[in-house]
Order: structure tokens, then C-alpha cells, then sequence
């Protein structure tokens, strides 16, 4: 904002078919930000392409290219853009096209708060920063290692020994169905079934957990915020969604909350449910090699201010009940 | 077989009903018993005649018998007389006086019976035998007497003969009387003739000192008479102590005495009498034959009342069989009338049970079967029928049953189906929500974007004022001192007002705000016009203006998968339910979008039907994926859908068809696949006036 910092603006880039929008966007961010404008998701692309974008926020509904596809092919030309969605109107199906397919950071509804606009922003400039920073340093740790064996090439790092057996976690209310997907996969991947929060807990108490598949219809208990606590006490555990609930509000909040990995809306193909899976694993890989890739644990790190709910903590509590129970057998 | 031999009375009985085949029945019936009843009390009554001719005979012969007894004693004294016994006058004439007296009764009976017995005219002749006999009776010589005499009595014997055979008795067979009649009618009479003519040969006899040779002759010939007659008689007597016991205690001793004094009579003649040294003056005379003659006499005054007695018993028993016979019959005809009426009664009774039953079962009154009593044929039909009632019941109450699942399962269709289209509605009005939520959310996220940004904006501006205030003021009173620094801060905040450029920027802001405003103010001037909330009724409507203001709801779902051209006829009135017409535009605007896979093409058209001005067509194109030939025909059916499920309910197109429908109108569709769809959607420029009133209350 002053004048003598010469500082070089980063690049955000807002894309709505709506141009009043765009104006009134640019109008917010112009002062701080270089804003970059784009009516569709072909000219959106077209910037990514020539330039470094750090955030970016699309709308869903556009002519000629869903947001949600926008921002899918965003990550995968810029990975580290943190990408977000601004919509009129969230339908069931762009909120989890949002998440399964863009992986987004954040979900907004029009018509936002300004100030929190502002504040998602800079957070994501600020994770984007944050990330780049840490990979840059990864990469130059990996630069001095390439003499000694591995090319860069698939995957980047092998620091820890890898398990044998990665362990999915299924958290599910009903046993049969749990058992089910158990027979189904459990020769793929070390699988778990339990049947309750608790035993998810101690489940978790005992042993790494890579991927918690779990259905956020608990009845007692919010899904949502069990996987929070989850997520907080084990930021590597990738967390999947697997459910029947068609809640778009939930749906939002796993995004905005948990940065769910996948929600995934039953009846699902059992294909589709174990290709997910993999990815669930190589993600949860991803988070030990490199904590970076874990872009709400940055987020939170950059901006730990966080409202904790009554909930969370006596889900909190039952966490830990869970770990000093296993301690105790232990000894 | 049974049916082949009985064929013919089948058909005649089956043309009957059941009263006209008892009548029948008994009819028949009733013929061969009367002829047969009448055929043998003809014949009892024949019987009865029979022996009643017989005791006429009996009546007739008795009194012949008076009569016969009277000449013999006549005779018998007339001889005496003739030999000279003076007292033999007087006795004569006792015995024409005896004599007249038994013909007064043979008279009474003739009279009587003569005629049937048909004797009258040897009655007669005896008569005037006699007459002549009495007239010259002591005047005759004594054999002209003696063979007048004889004459008369052998003619009444003979009489007695005609009147046993014209009166049946001696044609009558029967045992019990047979012998009887045998013995009074023929033996016992001639045997005392001949007793009577040996007692005369006697008398002459004795009145000569030895038996003359023709004498002898006649005593031979009359004893030879007379044995073989007591020995018939003998015989008889013998027969009827076999054959006819009850009697036989009153016939034989009537007839002891007969045998012994002619045993006696017998025996006497053998020793004494055909001697030939014939000595009479032994003690011998006439009463060793009047005793025999008087037994045989005896023999039938006894016998003759108890053959009598034996015919009347018999009558008697005739006309009582004749009685039983009768009574007999009209007894079992009654039994028989009786147990055809029971019978008919039981028929009748079973057949108006079982239609009463039928009539009831008909009229479904009826809940259970009746009981059938009878337990024959017609019985079984009654239970084969009652079965077939029961079976016909239960298996009404499986309908009733059926119709109630039915009644309740169509009640839950209807009820669904209110769901469903109920649930339709939720769907396309929350779609209709949904894409008005983002049209709206739009202009407004930048109008409160704009404003807020404004209220940061105005802040500065007032610290400018307020900075040009503090500077006029300096000015105004002459204060010099801070001025300087006042102007540096002011050109400072100035240059940053251009730099940020504020104050353009608010202009920007303001008047883009309004923008947003007046497109919220259009977006509901829209809804309004989409919804037509105000609007229930029929109404004119300007099709076109229909079409734009649904587009503006339809164009979340459209916008990002189609452009919309539009190739209206200007004007195009139509009368229609608006909200009704604009939510079936509404769906086929929703299917053509989601129709279209990437980036495609709507085309809206409006026009008048060509060669009929009174239909309004819009034409709604799409180049979408197309629908398969195959499922061209279902697409107006509820619940098909190519959708996922739950994605849509199948009845959008069904529910606009039926709306089309009550306007009078008609929803067609072309489709090729992968060149796209067209739809067309008619309406009646001016509503029918039923349809006014049928179609309000729609979907």
C-alpha cells in the first residue's frame, strides 16, 4: 500500500461471464493485486498459460466451459494456484465436480463478504507463496541428491521405508456394508472396518491410517466435524467421503473445512471407488514426502486463527480417550 | 345304453313339469288297478251269484223234499187202502192235505225260483200229475195207482236232480260241499225211494205165505239199489270227516242211524227175506224199513241247513274279500298318491330351495349355502349345486377380496402418483429456484460488492472534503501557519484519490450497482411473467414475451451449453393458462440444454400454423444428442427417462403433454440422433369454451 515498497504485485486472476462482476472484483483487488480478468475459461487458460497465477477464483456457470473444468485444467498447468470457486447458485453436482474433479480450495457463494473475499485471497497468495517457497527448496535438496541414484521421475522422494501395506480406514454405520467393501478390497490394501466413531479413533490410535473412507450420516455426530478432528490430529490421513447424503451444505463445508479429498455419492461403481482410492493413497503418500501438498495444513499454519466448535472438542476428547486407552494396553 | 332305451321317455318327460309327470305317473297308475280291481270283484260277485243260485237250489229241494216225503206217505197209504185198510181213507186223505201244503211252499219257491232255475214247467207237470192222481185216487186200480204213483215220485227225484244241476250244485268243485250235496241231493233221496218201494214189496210180501219169484226179483233189484247208494253214502260221510272236519261232528251221527237200520234192513232180506223157504211170520214187519227210511230223511233235514249254512259262510266270505279288495286298492292307492305327493312335494320343495338359493346367490345377497335334505338324486344335485354355490362364493369373495387390493393399490397409485407429480413440481420449481437464485445472485454480488466498496470509498472522499475544508478555512481567515503542511497533505491525498483512481472508480461502482439493481428489478418483472402467479385463469398472452421471460429462468441451465436464436413471429397472441404453457416451455427449454452435449445450439421459433391461423406453434430446436427412433414413441409416457436415477422423475414430459392436451393443443416431436430434436407445441389461438372449464383444474 505505500508507496516506497517496491514490491512486485502477485498475479490473481478472476474469470466470470458476468463483466460487471469482473469490474466490481477488479475494483476490490486492483489496489493490492495484479488482477487479471477473463469472460470465459478458454481466455482464462490462455493467462494461466503465459502467466504465474497465484490464485484463482472462477465462477462455475459459464458458456463453453464449466468452472469446475476450468479449474481442473488449471491444476494441472499450475498446480500451485490455489483455485477457487465463486457461484451464483451451488447445485449438488458443481460442488462435488468442484471438489473430485478441481480439487479446490475454496467454495464461495455470491454475493460475498468483501473483507472475507480479501482475507481468502491473501491466504491463497499466501499458501501459494508458502508452497513454491518449500518446493523450491525441495527441489534444490533433490538437485544435490541427483548424483547419487534416483532421476527425477515418478515419484520425487523416498525418504521414509515404504509400507508394506497402506492402511484404509472405513468408517461406515452399517456393519454389513463395512464388511462388504472390507471383501472388496481388502486384498488391495491393508482395509479396517469399524463400525463407530470410537473404534475409528482407536483404530487410528494404533496404527498410521493412509485414507479414512467414512459416511458423514452418523446421526449423533456431524461426519464433517469428525473428520476435522481426524484431519487436525492427522494431517497425512487423506480423507474420502463416502455417502449417501446429498447435502449441498455439507458438501461445501468438507470443502471449505476439511478439504475433503473426494466425495463420492453412493451407488458408486466399485471401480470408481478403488481407482479412488489409489489416488487417496498416493495422496496420503504425497503428504508425508512433501507437507507442502497439503494446502489446509499451510493454510493453517499461515493463518491458525480458527474457530473451534463445542463439538470438536468432545470429539477431541473421545480422540484422545481413544489414544491413552491404546497407551495403556500398550504397556 | 340306458340313455338309448329310454330316449323317448326322456323327451317326454323332459317337455313335462314335475305335477303334469306324477299326474301322469298316477294316471297309469290308477288304470290297471281299477281294471284289475274291477276284473276281480266281477269275478267274486260272479262267485257270490254262483253260490247264491246254489242256495236257491237248497231252498227249492227242501221244500221239493216236504213234498216228496207227503206223495211217498200218500202212496204208502193209498196201498193200504187198495189191500183193503178201511182207516187208510182218512190217512190218505191227512196225507193230501200234506201234500197240499208242501205244494203251497215248492209254489212259493218256484215262484221265486223258477224262472232262474228253469224247472217251472216240470213243477208243473208234477202239479197236474198229482192233480190227476188225487182225483181219481180212491177210484183207480191199485196198480194204475201204484204207477202214478211212481211216476210222480221218480219226476220229483228227477226234479231234485234238474234243480241241483241248473243251481249249480252239482257243478260247484268245492270239497267242503261237494259230498254233501252229493248225499242229499242225489243218494239219499233215491236210497229212500227204493227203501220206500222195498217197504211196499213187504207189505205185499207178508201177505203171502211164501215168496213169490217176481217178488223175489224185486226185492233183489231194490236191495241192489239201495247198497251201492249207502255205500256212496258211506263214502261221503267218510270224505267229509277228511276234508271238512268242522262239520263232520254234526254229519255223522245224522247219518249212524241211517247206517245201521239199513245194515240191519240188509242183513234181514239176505238171511230172511231171499230165502228161499221165506217164512215172514218170523216177527218180521214194515218198521225194519221205515226206521231206515226215516234216518234217510233225517240225513237231509241235518245235512241240507249245514250245506246251506256251508254257501252262506262261503257268500259271506266273497263279499267280505270283495270289501277287502276294494278297500285294499283305494288304500294303496292312497299310500301310493301319498308318497308321489311327498314325493312331488320333496321335488318342488328342493328345486325352489335351490332357486331361491340361486336367486339369492344371483342377487349376491347370500353368504352361505342352504342345507339340502334329501338324500336322493336330486340331493346330489342340490350338493353338486351347493359346491358349486360355495366355490361360487369363495371365489366371490376372492373378487371382493381382489377388488379391495385393487380399490387400495390404485388408491396408493393415485396417491403416488399425486406424489410424483407433486414431486415434479418441487423438482422444476426448485430448478426454476435454482437457476433464478444464480441469475439473482449474480447482479447482486456485485452491487453489494460495489456498495461496500463504496462505503470504503466514501471515507476517503470525506477526508478529502474535509482536508479542502480545513484548507478554505485557512484561507478565509488568513492563518498561515500548518497551511503548508496542510497543502502537502492534500495534494498527498489527492494524487492517491487519482492513483487508486476513487473517485472514477465510485462512479463505476454507482452506476454498475444500479445496472445490478435494474436486473434484479427485470429478473423478477420476468419471474412475474413466468409465473403468471396473479394470472390462474385463462388468459391472452403474447407468446413470444412467454418464451423470453422463461428463457431468462431457463438460461442458468442454458448458458453454459447453448446459444439461443430466436425466430419469432412478432405479435403471435395466444389464449392459454400461463403458467401452466410457460412451465411445459420451461421443460422442453431444460431437456434441449441438457440434451446438447458441449457447446450447441437453441433455435426458437414462433409461428402460425400454415393453412390453419387458429393454431400458435412454437418450434423448439436443439442440436443435441437426438433420441433414439425406439424411444420416440415412450417419451410422453410417465416415468421414462433416460436420466440417471434420481436425476429426474420421468414425468416432466408426460405432465407438459397432458397440460398441451387440455388446451386443445399437441406436443410433436422429430428427432435424429446427432443431428438433434424439434419439438412442436400447438395451442388453439382462441380456447374452446369446454376447454375453459376443463383444463383449469390441470397437473
Amino acid at each position: 500500500m505505500s508507496k516506497n515498497v517496491i514490491e512486485e504485485k502477485s498475479n490473481i486472476l478472476f474469470v466470470d461471464d458476468e463483466p460487471m462482476i469482473l469490474s466490481s472484483l477488479n475494483m476490490l483487488f486492483k489496489n493490492k493485486y495484479k488482477v487479471y480478468l477473463a469472460e470465459n475459461g478458454f481466455d482464462a487458460l490462455e493467462i494461466i498459460k503465459s502467466v504465474p497465477i497465484k490464485v484463482v477464483v472462477s465462477d462455475q456457470r459459464m458458456p463453453g466451459m464449466l468452472g469446475h473444468e476450468l479449474l481442473r485444467q488449471v491444476k494441472e498447468i499450475s498446480p500451485n494456484s490455489v483455485r477457487m470457486l465463486l457461484t451464483g447458485y451451488s447445485d449438488l453436482d458443481a460442488i462435488i465436480g468442484s471438489v473430485n474433479a478441481g480439487e479446490v480450495f475454496r467454495f464461495i457463494n455470491k454475493p460475498w463478504q468483501g473483507e472475507f473475499m480479501l482475507y481468502v485471497v491473501k491466504l491463497g497468495v499466501e499458501i501459494y507463496d508458502k508452497v513454491t517457497k518449500l518446493q523450491e527448496t525441495e527441489m534444490q535438496k533433490q538437485d544435490d541428491a541427483v548424483t547419487e541414484e534416483h532421476p527425477v521421475s515418478g515419484h520425487r522422494v523416498h525418504i521414509e521405508v515404504e509400507e508394506a501395506s497402506p492402511t484404509v480406514l472405513f468408517v461406515d454405520y452399517s456393519e454389513e456394508e463395512t464388511g462388504r467393501l472390507v471383501d472388496k478390497y481388502g486384498s488391495a490394501f491393508n482395509a479396517v472396518a469399524v463400525n463407530s466413531i470410537d473404534a475409528a479413533f482407536q483404530e487410528m490410535a494404533k496404527k498410521p491410517v493412509s485414507v479414512i473412507v467414512s459416511n458423514i450420516n452418523f446421526g449423533d455426530v456431524d461426519g464433517v466435524s469428525f473428520l476435522d478432528t481426524v484431519r487436525r490430529e492427522y494431517p497425512n490421513t487423506v480423507s474420502v467421503i463416502l455417502t449417501e447424503v446429498k447435502d449441498a451444505q455439507l458438501a461445501i463445508r468438507s470443502i471449505n473445512e476439511l478439504n475433503v479429498f473426494r466425495y463420492l455419492v453412493k451407488p458408486m461403481p466399485e471401480d470408481q471407488i478403488s481407482h479412488t482410492l489409489e489416488k487417496a493413497i498416493e495422496r496420503s503418500k504425497a503428504f508425508k514426502a512433501t507437507p507442502h501438498k497439503n494446502v489446509l495444513k499451510m493454510a493453517e499454519e499461515i493463518s491458525p486463527e480458527r474457530m473451534v466448535r463445542n463439538e470438536e472438542s468432545t470429539l477431541r476428547l473421545r480422540l484422545r480417550a481413544a489414544q491413552a486407552l491404546l497407551a495403556k494396553n500398550k504397556k | 345304453m340306458r340313455q338309448a332305451i329310454f330316449s323317448l321317455g326322456a323327451l317326454l318327460m323332459n317337455r313335462l313339469n314335475y305335477l303334469q309327470k306324477f299326474a301322469i305317473v298316477l294316471v297309469l297308475l290308477l288304470i290297471p288297478s281299477g281294471s284289475l280291481l274291477y276284473i276281480v270283484t266281477t269275478q267274486i260277485t260272479q262267485n257270490v251269484e254262483y253260490s247264491q243260485k246254489e242256495l236257491t237250489g237248497i231252498t227249492y229241494n227242501v221244500a221239493l223234499r216236504q213234498f216228496y216225503e207227503a206223495v211217498q206217505t200218500h202212496r204208502d197209504y193209498s196201498v193200504q187202502f187198495f189191500l183193503g185198510d178201511s182207516t187208510a181213507e182218512q190217512l190218505m186223505t191227512d196225507a193230501q192235505q200234506q201234500i197240499e201244503t208242501a205244494v203251497l211252499s215248492v209254489d212259493s219257491a218256484d215262484t221265486q225260483y223258477g224262472d232262474a232255475l228253469a224247472v217251472r214247467e216240470q213243477w208243473k207237470n208234477i202239479k197236474i200229475d198229482w192233480k190227476n192222481l188225487k182225483s181219481r185216487a180212491f177210484t183207480h186200480k191199485i196198480e194204475k195207482s201204484e204207477e202214478l204213483h211212481n211216476k210222480l215220485v221218480s219226476d220229483v227225484l228227477a226234479l231234485v236232480i234238474d234243480v241241483a244241476d241248473n243251481s249249480n250244485l252239482t257243478l260247484d268243485t268245492d270239497i267242503e260241499t261237494y259230498y254233501l250235496m252229493n248225499i242229499t241231493n242225489f243218494k239219499v233221496l233215491q236210497m229212500t225211494e227204493a227203501l220206500s218201494q222195498s217197504k211196499n214189496l213187504l207189505r205185499a210180501a207178508l201177505r203171502t205165505p211164501k215168496l213169490l219169484p217176481e217178488q223175489r226179483t224185486a226185492f233183489t233189484i231194490q236191495s241192489g239199489i239201495v247198497q251201492p247208494l249207502m255205500s256212496d253214502i258211506a263214502d261221503a260221510v267218510n270224505r267229509i270227516n277228511t276234508y271238512n272236519q268242522p262239520i263232520s261232528p254234526v254229519v255223522e251221527p245224522s247219518y249212524v242211524d241211517l247206517k245201521s237200520s239199513t245194515d240191519q234192513y240188509i242183513e234181514l232180506l239176505q238171511s230172511e227175506i231171499l230165502d228161499d223157504s221165506l217164512r215172514i211170520a218170523r216177527g218180521l214187519d214194515l218198521s225194519i224199513l221205515e226206521r231206515p227210511i226215516k234216518a234217510g230223511l233225517d240225513v237231509f233235514d241235518v245235512q241240507a241247513p249245514i250245506l246251506r249254512n256251508l254257501i252262506e259262510v262261503r257268500i259271506k266270505n266273497l263279499e267280505q274279500q270283495v270289501l277287502i279288495y276294494i278297500a285294499g286298492t283305494i288304500l294303496v292307492l292312497i299310500f301310493v298318491s301319498y308318497l308321489l305327493g311327498g314325493f312331488y312335494s320333496s321335488v318342488i320343495d328342493t328345486v325352489s330351495t335351490l332357486e331361491n338359493v340361486a336367486a339369492q346367490l344371483n342377487e349376491g345377497k347370500i353368504t352361505e349355502v342352504v342345507e339340502v335334505e334329501t338324500r336322493d338324486e336330486l340331493g346330489r344335485v342340490g350338493r353338486s349345486f351347493n359346491q358349486v354355490a360355495l366355490s361360487l362364493l369363495s371365489r366371490n369373495k376372492e373378487l371382493e377380496d381382489n377388488r379391495i387390493q385393487i380399490e387400495a393399490t390404485n388408491r396408493q397409485l393415485r396417491e403416488t402418483q399425486t406424489a410424483l407429480v407433486q414431486g415434479e413440481k418441487m423438482a422444476s420449481l426448485g430448478q426454476m429456484v435454482a437457476g433464478l437464485a444464480h441469475e439473482i445472485n449474480t447482479p447482486l454480488g456485485y452491487v453489494k460488492n460495489n456498495i461496500e466498496m463504496m462505503i470504503g470509498n466514501q471515507q476517503t472522499i470525506n477526508d478529502a472534503v474535509e482536508q479542502y475544508r480545513k484548507l478554505l478555512d485557512m484561507l478565509v481567515n488568513g492563518v498561515e501557519e500548518g497551511l503548508e503542511q496542510t497543502v502537502t497533505d492534500l495534494a498527498n491525498l489527492s494524487t492517491e484519490l487519482e492513483k487508486n483512481t476513487v473517485l472514477e472508480d465510485s462512479k463505476t461502482m454507482l452506476s454498475q450497482a444500479l445496472v445490478g439493481t435494474e436486473r434484479i428489478q427485470e429478473l423478477i418483472k420476468n419471474l412475474r411473467e413466468f409465473s403468471r402467479l396473479d394470472e390462474a385463469d385463462l388468459a391472452k398472452i403474447d407468446l413470444n414475451s412467454a418464451l423470453d421471460a422463461t428463457l431468462v429462468i431457463a438460461n442458468n441451465v442454458i448458458k453454459n451449453r447453448a446459444v439461443v436464436k430466436k425466430d419469432y413471429q412478432p405479435n403471435l397472441m395466444a389464449e392459454c393458462f400461463p403458467a401452466q404453457y410457460n412451465q411445459v416451455i420451461l421443460n422442453l427449454l431444460t431437456n434441449a440444454a441438457q440434451a446438447i452435449e458441449g457447446q450447441g445450439t437453441i433455435t426458437i421459433r414462433t409461428y402460425k400454423e400454415p393453412g390453419n391461423p387458429d393454431m400458435a406453434v412454437v418450434k423448439i430446436s436443439d442440436t443435441g444428442k437426438g433420441i433414439p427412433r425406439e424411444n420416440l414413441s415412450k417419451i410422453f409416457e410417465p416415468f421414462f427417462t433416460t436420466k440417471k436415477v434420481g436425476e429426474g422423475t420421468g414425468l416432466g414430459l408426460s405432465i407438459s403433454y397432458k397440460i398441451i392436451e387440455k388446451h386443445g393443443g399437441s406436443i410433436k416431436v422429430e428427432s435424429e440422433v446427432g443431428r438433434g430434436t424439434d419439438f412442436f407445441v400447438r395451442i388453439p389461438v382462441v380456447q374452446p369454451r369446454i376447454a375453459k372449464k376443463e383444463a383449469a383444474p390441470a397437473a
